[in-house]
């Protein structure tokens, strides 16, 4: 860990400006991601603005029926409160699906969407990575990647986006909501969200410098089954090689978004209006122009089944 | 004491003690977190500096240059460990690879340098500051790809690395039904709980290191080695060990590192390795490529069964007996088995939970499975046909016991085998579907020799020391209930310390035989003491009775003596050894004495007659498992 100042935020929009003027500071919450990689030396920010004084913590009604979910809502919390157990079940699943208590305790919603990936080559700073240090190359291709991304992927970058949670916010089409260095606030659809590598892994999300995150909200509820399936090579406490977060209807239409796949959670909605006809014709549009590894094409036939048993259960 | 011959009637027979449940005595220590774990001796170093290891970057080479002058410049910085400071140090015996790398890298992740710095974090920070450049070379990782030119190893634990039978390739071309099937299996890491962890003291010329290992002779022999110090002045302590599976069977990088790094900073240090240099720097299970042959006839008889195993390690590594069950499990007059062992530039391979039979048994019981569905056998009677009485390998020689049959038997009727649909994909349990399987097992049950201590003391009553590790499997409780039982006395009469070189050398724990050979060493130095005890009130000793803290022999009984009753402590040494490399010694006999009890040496308190007793100087090292 290389040493670092550190100072506590009261405002949102003093603290997104804090961040803006300050070379190399960064926004610390739950640290829950941001510790681990600074004692690793993958982020090695000079100054850190502790935000978690700034009352970011309420989760309440919108005035459309929806949810407000602030920024620094715990992910325990989130998923245990009664309204998102009611309403948005997918999204409630999905957070208990990952990490482990311990660790749901301190992680923020916030954070949960800014997380880096778990990409093997991103930890080992002997190795070289795009996402890292730009333009050092990317080791996972043509290495070991059973893990990492099947589509969206380029020639510079494989890696997954790791949340659950984000995968639920996706189905449910949450919008993220956000003050700027200048102290203009905006609301980004979760969509467009989350950049897909391209030729600049390193960037990740469409915030700008200094751009704080103060809430997610989620639009009124559409009902459903809700279902999140999380596919893993240990039962618990490990990132998903799939995950399937789906919101099935009656009438047999519904949504689907995917994790585990991608830099982002993915989801074509396009593809959506097959779902009455099965899971495959799904898994099939969803999935047109990916671009497995030798080791992980495995993931687009688990991706179809993981999808189907999600079927079958709100059949069921 | 040698168990050589059947177990008569004695102590242990009365079960008052040993067999009962109890809980275990070190265990509200564990709970509490007061069980002293060699990272977290503040207690004899409160002024430990820390040591952060740095860790090589690539796989094969050597080291070009390394530039430590920052790190050496950076806070709280008191010195930089490297193979250059720290001159020739000799690769122990029982290492593969050098613990320390340089110039030369044999596997990536190899340890290459150490900083010691007065906080963790201040030598994590400088650890980052030194810079490594290298001269990479080619290396070999793929064991597929090195499999064909594989050597047979000299040996592996079971003995010979090929065996063959009658005329295997004959038979199994001849027979009706037959299965040629290869089987992979991957690599494995350690990871337990408590990692690689040592904290080491200089005291002038004598080292002392509080440490995370299973076999506190095997560490303390190869500290000294790799040192080129006398064995004598290098104490080992590890009385807890939070995990072992064989990753700490052998000192490691960490131990090694700590020491030169005390050392080297005239001051205590202490080590970690952290959780990701773990998995390159401890010993792994090898990845295995297997293939399996049997031939049967159409009823299910084998006539010929065939066991290849392929794994790779470092040079002058060695294979895991893969096939080593395959020579005896089951019937089959044609028979052969073979190992080859591949070069890979690799971490190195060896012990990790039941090696060879964790990966052997595996492909050996998924062939027999297979077989008995080409057969359209029921899998348990498959292998009931198949059970032999006999070493199928050298079928002059019977088993003693062998219940192989009855236990499938037993086990079928318990999981209610006979209720199992057999076609799978047909049994449903709500959501999920349910199938039944079964498969055989067995490992063996080596005994190694095995000393302990016991005195009389005011105040516990019953004091027992022995170099033996609790690796977390309650070996202060087996070892205090079979004093207990031994000497007469409850269970909380006695005190067991453990882990320690200047205690009597124990059989340490790895591969199966540390509770059957450490109680026995500790039974055999209680029945030394009870004949002491005996003498000393002038009973015959074979007719003397221990119970309840109190000594008779046909009057009324005595008090158990302690001090100041005699003029110096009660204490006996004994060794406990077998005769026959594997038969059991749990079932102690009436048996010759091979040690005299012995007094402790002022200051050391340790006893190499009773670690060495007379008849047994020929202490091989046993096959590390």
């Amino acid at each position: 860990m290389k040493a670092f100042t550190y100072e506590r935020a009261r405002t949102p929009a003093e603290a997104a400006a804090a961040v803006a003027r300050t070379p190399g500071a960064k926004f610390i919450a739950g640290g829950t991601n941001l510790l681990d990689l600074m004692k690793l030396q993958i982020e090695t920010p000079r100054h850190l603005i502790d935000v978690n004084g700034l009352n970011l913590d309420e989760i309440e009604k919108t005035s459309d029926g929806g949810l407000r979910i602030g920024a620094l809502v715990r992910n325990t919390d989130l998923a245990a409160d009664a309204r998102v157990r009611k309403d948005y079940a997918v999204l409630s699943r999905a957070l208990l699906a990952g990490a482990s208590g311990q660790l749901r305790n301190k992680a923020t919603t916030a954070g949960n969407l800014l997380q880096r990936t778990r990409c093997p080559y991103f930890y080992d700073t002997a190795q070289p990575c795009n996402k890292r240090q730009p333009g050092s190359g990317c080791s996972a291709i043509g290495g070991v990647s059973r893990q990492l991304a099947v589509i969206g992927s380029s020639d510079a970058c494989i890696a997954t986006h790791p949340s659950d949670m984000a995968v639920a916010m996706r189905v449910l089409d949450a919008t993220v909501e956000t003050v700027r260095a200048d102290g203009q606030a905006r609301r980004i659809p979760i969509a467009d969200f989350h950049r897909l590598p391209g030729t600049t892994p390193h960037i990740e999300t469409v915030l700008l410098p200094g751009e704080l995150i103060t809430a997610v909200t989620l639009p009124k509820p559409v009902g459903g089954f809700h279902t999140y399936r999380k596919v893993r090579d240990r039962a618990s406490y490990a990132f998903a090689l799939v995950s399937v977060a789906a919101i099935v209807q009656k009438d047999g239409r519904g949504r689907a978004a995917f994790g585990g796949v991608a830099h982002r959670p993915w989801r074509v909605e396009a593809a959506e209006a097959a779902m009455p006809s099965g899971a495959k014709a799904v898994a099939d549009q969803v999935f047109t122009g990916a671009k497995p590894t030798h080791e992980n094409a495995f993931k687009l036939t688990l991706a179809a089944r993981t999808l189907a048993g999600a079927l079958a259960e709100a059949r069921a | 004491m040698k168990f050589d011959k059947p177990a008569a009637t004695n102590p242990i027979d009365q079960l008052k003690v040993v067999g009962q449940p109890t809980p275990r005595i070190e265990g509200p220590l564990k709970t509490t977190g007061t069980a002293p774990y060699a990272y977290e001796r503040h207690d004899v170093a409160p002024d430990a500096a820390y040591g952060w290891v740095v860790v090589a970057s690539i796989a094969n080479g050597r080291i070009r240059t390394m530039d430590v002058v920052a790190a050496r410049r950076a806070p709280g910085v008191l010195t930089v460990v490297t193979a250059e400071t720290a001159g020739p140090i000799a690769k122990a015996r029982r290492n593969t690879v050098r613990l320390l790398g340089g110039p030369e890298i044999q596997h990536y992740g190899q340890v290459v340098a150490m900083v010691v710095a007065e906080t963790l974090e201040q030598a994590r920070a400088a650890a980052a500051l030194v810079r490594v450049a290298y001269d990479t070379e080619a290396g070999a990782y793929d064991l597929e790809a090195a499999k064909e030119a594989a050597v047979r190893p000299q040996r592996i634990t079971s003995g010979a690395p090929d065996t063959a039978v009658g005329d295997f390739a004959g038979a199994f071309a001849a027979a009706p039904v037959q299965l040629d099937a290869t089987y992979r299996t991957p690599g494995h890491a350690h990871a337990m709980m408590e990692p690689h962890a040592t904290l080491a003291v200089w005291k002038g010329e004598q080292l002392t290191v509080w440490t995370s290992n299973q076999m506190v002779d095997w560490g303390r022999t190869d500290l000294a080695e790799m040192l080129a110090i006398p064995k004598e002045r290098v104490r080992v302590v590890s009385p807890f060990v939070g995990g072992g599976f064989g990753g700490k069977l052998f000192v490691r990088a960490e131990c090694l590192l700590a020491a030169l790094g005390a050392r080297a900073a005239g001051r205590p240090v202490k080590v970690a390795l952290p959780r990701p240099a773990m998995f390159n720097n401890t010993p792994h299970r090898a990845a295995t490529i297997q293939r399996i042959r049997i031939g049967a006839t159409r009823d299910g008889r084998i006539t010929a069964i065939g066991h290849e195993s392929w794994q790779g390690d470092q040079a002058g590594g060695r294979s895991d007996g893969h096939v080593s069950q395959t020579r005896l499990l089951y019937a089959g007059a044609n028979r052969m088995t073979q190992t080859r062992l591949a070069r890979l530039d690799l971490p190195e391979h060896n012990a990790m939970r039941a090696p060879g039979e964790a990966s052997g048994m595996m492909a050996l019981e998924i062939a027999m499975d297979e077989m008995a569905e080409k057969l359209g056998m029921d899998p348990v009677q498959f292998r009931i046909l198949n059970d032999t009485q006999v070493n199928p390998e050298r079928p002059e020689r019977p088993f003693s016991q062998r219940q192989l049959v009855e236990c499938l038997r037993q086990g079928a009727e318990r999981f209610g085998w006979s209720r199992r649909n057999p076609s799978p994909g047909q049994t449903r349990s709500g959501r999920w579907l349910v199938g039944l399987g079964m498969a055989a097992a067995f490992r063996g049950a080596p005994v190694q020799k095995s000393a302990a201590r016991v005195r009389l003391e005011a105040g516990p009553l019953v004091v027992v020391e022995t170099d033996m590790t609790d690796i977390g499997t309650g070996t202060y409780t087996i070892i205090a209930q079979t004093a207990a039982e031994t000497l007469g006395v409850p269970l909380h009469q006695v005190r067991v310390r453990l882990g320690d070189s200047d205690f009597p050398v124990s059989a340490g724990s790895g591969g199966q035989w540390g509770a059957a050979s450490s109680t026995s060493g500790v039974y055999a130095a209680c029945m030394n003491l009870r004949g002491q005890v005996a003498a000393k009130f002038g009973f015959e000793p074979a007719q003397t009775a221990f119970a309840d803290g109190r000594v008779s022999s046909g009057g009324r009984p005595l008090r158990l003596p302690r001090p100041p009753a005699f003029r110096r402590r009660m204490q006996s040494s004994s060794a406990s050894s077998c005769g026959r490399p594997n038969s059991p010694p749990s079932a102690p006999t009436s048996s010759r004495w091979l040690s005299t009890p012995t007094r402790p040496r002022p200051g050391s308190g340790g006893c190499s007659r009773c670690a060495r007793p007379a008849g047994s100087s020929t202490r091989s090292p046993p096959a590390a498992r």
